[in-house]
């Protein structure tokens, strides 16, 4: 059976010298970070532990930037060169439906020159939106106890949900769950106290597509499209169908979540066999489930993405 | 009977990711090269794989089906990162049977050879990239990779060797074509 050494010789010396490096810290800081947002949901409302948090605030110097270093260059991180695909937040639908627009966060995965870049740019998912406008981000910089962020003086001042878009993207990033703080690029330079992440349920959709992104391209002979994603629902179940463009169901997979009773999106990942689904254009519909049928709390979560079948 | 022995290990999530880590996380950050011809998104995609075995922990709980699942997972994980990154890049290489080595300035004889055999695995499709890596680079049985990928063993055999001859048939290209234009 191994008249395919040359095979594995080969493989094994296209990657062999590959020494990747040390990456436990960071599986730690993420694994830790869910466990941590479980005390926090606990205490309830985002704004409630926003303003906690804030209460820690300390007065930055106010003339401690100055308009000589604009775009932060001296140990600022200013933005650097991505090519890979980048986690990024954005603002998309709240349940039910579009009558509570842009009401969460959603992670959606962009590539994009700079991480800041990408926050300021219209992400490709038409759904989504981000309150961060092109030139209101300078730079960031990690230290010690916070993030801090440069923002333009004339950034728009931003809700809460604005400003934990950046947090979310900036921590995702950095694989970091340090508070972050806004500083005015000249003027008036602390624009608040730190800002935590809030919890999960709070400010993240409760059913969200990590794979495929917008547009993406399946070719039918891979057998199935894998879609990847996190959410909360009731007994952790989900479903994602394949609807085609006149609405026709071709294809439908539950989305069984890792679990649904601590408050924290649990990821799933299904596939849905593309045997029987003709060439063309779908969207991918993940819908959390509601047993009450709109008749209590919120109603059902919603994520799409359009999908080419080839 | 001495019920000291705790059978199945009984690790909790963080360890089994710590130990699950000392062992495996080199391999298959290069398994994931192999997939996607990238290491820092293979160290990403490995990583998420890593997280994602944290949180299912508590239904795994057997060390062999979680080794099981992060291979899966790294597997998947890479073919949607390489599907995201780009159909575009992936038409581009397509267009370009043969990639030129990155710059004349890439003096190692060895790299040379490596991404050779990684620009060749770029050109596959992409099941038959994923069988020839878990089945020469892994060893992994025809039922382990038909139970990774989620196919029959009968398309296992058939993706492997087509694949095999694919990849012989581009590395051999390349070699004539290095041979053919330099001196």
């Amino acid at each position: 059976m191994n008249d395919d050494q040359d095979l594995r010789i080969a493989l094994h010396h296209a990657v062999d010298d590959v020494e990747p490096t040390e990456q436990l810290t960071a599986i730690r800081a993420r694994t830790r970070h869910r466990v941590r947002t479980r005390w926090f949901a606990a205490g309830g409302s985002l704004l409630a532990a926003a303003t906690a948090v804030a209460v820690v605030l300390a007065v930055t110097g106010p003339s401690s930037t100055t308009a000589a270093d604009p775009a932060g260059d001296s140990g600022s991180r200013t933005p650097e060169e991505l090519s890979t695909p980048q986690s990024v937040y954005y603002l998309g639908p709240g349940p039910s439906g579009p009558d509570a627009p842009e009401s969460m966060l959603f992670r959606a995965i962009e590539t994009g020159p700079t991480m800041l870049d990408l926050l300021m740019t219209t992400p490709s998912d038409p759904d989504y939106a981000t309150r961060w406008p092109r030139g209101s981000l300078l730079s960031y910089e990690v230290k010690d106890a916070e993030i801090e962020v440069v923002v333009s003086d004339d950034a728009p001042v931003l809700d809460e949900l604005a400003r934990q878009q950046l947090v979310y993207t900036i921590q995702a990033y950095e694989r970091s769950t340090l508070p972050v703080v806004l500083i005015h690029e000249v003027v008036e330079p602390s624009t608040g106290g730190p800002i935590e992440s809030a919890p999960e349920l709070d400010v993240l959709s409760h059913m969200s597509i990590d794979q495929p992104s917008e547009g993406a391209v399946v070719a039918r002979e891979d057998g199935a499209l894998v879609v990847t994603g996190r959410g909360n629902s009731f007994e952790a179940s989900g479903q994602c169908s394949l609807l085609s463009e006149d609405g026709a169901e071709v294809g439908a997979t539950l989305a069984q979540m890792d679990g649904w009773i601590e408050p924290r999106l649990y990821p799933w990942e299904l596939s849905i066999d593309l045997a029987d689904v003709p060439v063309g254009t779908y969207a991918l519909t993940c819908i959390t489930d509601d047993p009450t049928g709109g008749a209590e709390g919120p109603g059902t979560y919603t994520d799409t993405r359009t999908v080419i079948v080839e | 009977m001495t019920p000291d022995e705790p059978d199945p290990p009984s690790w909790d999530a963080d360890t089994a990711v710590e130990q699950l880590y000392a062992a495996h996380w080199r391999g298959l950050v290069r398994l994931s090269v192999l997939l996607l011809h990238d290491q820092a998104l293979a160290e990403e995609t490995v990583q998420d794989a890593f997280v994602a075995l944290h949180g299912r922990w508590r239904r795994l709980r057997d060390p062999a089906k979680a080794l099981a699942y992060l291979r899966q997972s790294v597997v998947n994980r890479s073919r949607s990162a390489l599907r995201h990154r780009g159909v575009v890049e992936r038409h581009v290489a397509a267009a370009r049977p043969v990639e030129p080595l990155p710059g004349a300035d890439e003096p190692v004889l060895a790299r040379a050879r490596r991404q050779t055999v990684l620009d060749a695995m770029a050109l596959l499709p992409t099941r038959q990239r994923e069988v020839l890596a878990l089945r020469h680079y892994l060893d992994l049985s025809e039922a382990e990779i038909a139970d990774a990928l989620g196919i029959s063993r009968g398309a296992v055999k058939s993706h492997a060797s087509r694949g095999a001859a694919a990849l012989r048939g581009l590395l051999a290209e390349e070699s004539t074509d290095e041979n053919g234009t330099e001196s």
